[in-house]
């Protein structure tokens, strides 16, 4: 996506605007400055440029709905960074860890301009739409303008060989045709206020992306699968214990060594990533709940390191492994056949397909102890020298015949 | 009809001079109603109405020009007054 040009960025389509709710409004209601003044600076004084980053005075008073919920949008608090901050460090640490918070990772924090405006401010920010507020974001503008990386690139077919999602290629569908506004504003309800007692440890983890309900769900739109009505044997084996990204991804991206620092030359806040690649890996599940129950999900490398943040103080993340650097993954490339999907065996007994030991790094193994599959589902329809038939290796005792011949 | 005159007494009145007039010399209707008339103007007191305020001319409230959107649909306009815009190259490396 090009940059815009600095005039683009400000140009108000007067016709277009005036004829919405917003432009009944004064533009110096929103955004201040002096609205008689013919002198750019004399009426750019006093002036903000992103009222909705103070949605309770500008947005609220219209949109009170929405405000209620926006300290548990993700988008807003950022909350899931924090969360394993915390989970990888000290208290001690926190302070120092907040600096680099806000010069680094709060960048992403998204206002309601950023979605419904503009382009989003980290890059670049500009009216969309010639101010116009545009209910639903733009997929291209606003959405992959961040979630361009990995989301984006696998969605929209953009990694090389691997085709785009076939939601997208063949459904013509975008972000929001499953995520929802309701998802992305936050939603205020937490498990546990209804959910106690023993079961409290099967939820989700708060704050998380993965968190609450799940949603969107497959099954929104493929609730056969899960019920074994569609006629396919794997859905009717494996629906409860494999993510559908485990058969139905393809390979995307993961990412290794991300660190942050301030440029002594500019003064302006940097990263550097050491290696970006594409893999897929099936492991275990990290975070089982209830609405999550797989054994078995796709995880993806997330490039944290113990010195990611040693530009700001040394050892800021004793804890780091707390929590997995093989993190659990929706790849958004989904198609209805994949080389996972070709017969049984193309998982069981594939140890390329699995994240086993010797394809961890030596230093990361204890963390990512959890999601390692120490045991490879076995083959299927394999008779051993002992004269045992393995026939189902997971969970049943029945036989299931593998839709092509073994390998 | 005045517009003072009370309109219940004036129809009393006419009820009351028709039946007399049958005992009277006749009259010609026309003579009647003017008779009634002038004895409903002498009998109704002239209400006292406050004066008609003279019409007020509603004031034309001119919106205070919007300079904001004068400037901000004039494309070239924004490009004239344009701040340039430094080049920082980033320093940044890999996919983020």
């Amino acid at each position: 996506m090009a940059p815009l040009e600095p005039w683009e960025k400000v140009l108000i389509n007067g016709v277009a605007f005036k004829q919405t709710v917003h432009g009944y409004m004064e533009c110096a209601d929103c955004h201040g400055g002096n609205q008689e003044a013919t002198d750019k600076e004399e009426a750019h004084t006093g002036m903000l440029s992103r009222p909705s980053e103070y949605p309770e005075i500008y947005c609220g008073e219209c949109h009170p709905n929405i405000l209620a919920t926006r300290n548990s949008s993700l988008h807003n608090t950022l909350a899931g960074y924090w969360k394993v901050l915390e989970a990888r460090s000290e208290p001690e640490h926190h302070d120092a860890l907040a600096e680099m918070f806000g010069n680094h990772c709060g960048k992403c924090h998204t206002t309601c301009g950023d979605c419904h405006v503009s382009q989003p401010h980290e890059v670049g920010g500009g009216l969309i739409n010639g101010h116009v507020f545009e209910r639903t974001p733009s997929m291209t503008r606003n959405c992959t303008a961040c979630h361009g990386s990995r989301v984006g690139n696998e969605y929209l077919g953009r990694n090389e060989g691997i085709r785009a999602d076939v939601h997208f290629r063949q459904g013509r569908m975008t972000c929001v045709s499953c995520h929802t506004g309701t998802e992305m504003h936050g939603n205020t309800a937490n498990c546990s206020d209804c959910h106690a007692g023993p079961v409290g440890s099967e939820l989700p983890p708060r704050h998380h992306r993965y968190d609450g309900v799940q949603m969107p769900s497959c099954l929104s739109c493929h609730p056969a699968t899960s019920t074994g009505q569609d006629g396919n044997e794997m859905h009717e084996q494996h629906s409860a214990d494999l993510s559908c990204q485990v058969c139905h991804s393809l390979a995307y991206t993961s990412c290794d060594g991300c660190h942050v620092a301030i440029s002594e030359r500019t003064g302006n806040p940097f990263f550097a990533t050491e290696a970006t690649y594409l893999t897929f890996y099936i492991g275990k599940n990290p975070i089982r709940s209830l609405q999550r129950p797989y054994l078995y999900v796709p995880v993806r490398h997330v490039p944290v390191a113990p010195t990611s943040y040693q530009y700001y103080g040394q050892n800021l993340l004793p804890n780091f492994d707390a929590l997995p650097t093989w993190a659990h993954a929706t790849p958004h490339n989904i198609q209805r056949q994949t080389p996972q999907t070709e017969s049984c065996n193309a998982c069981h007994g594939n140890a390329d397909l699995f994240l086993t030991a010797d394809k961890v790094k030596p230093e990361e193994l204890a963390a990512n102890r959890p999601v390692i599959v120490a045991i490879i589902p076995p083959l299927l329809g394999v008779t051993l020298t002992n004269g045992i038939t393995l026939t189902n290796g997971i969970t049943t005792t029945g036989t299931i015949t593998p839709t092509q011949p073994s390998p | 009809m005045p517009r003072n005159c009370n309109p219940i007494f004036t129809i009393v009145l006419a009820i009351a001079v028709l039946l007399l007039s049958a005992c009277g010399r006749s009259v010609a209707p026309a003579q009647v109603v003017s008779q009634v008339m002038d004895l409903a103007q002498e009998a109704t007191p002239e209400a006292t109405l406050p004066p008609i305020p003279p019409t007020i001319e509603p004031e034309v409230i001119v919106a205070p020009p919007n300079e904001c959107l004068v400037c901000h649909v004039d494309k070239q306009r924004l490009i004239d007054t344009a701040a340039q815009v430094e080049e920082v190259p980033s320093e940044s490396s890999g996919v983020g």
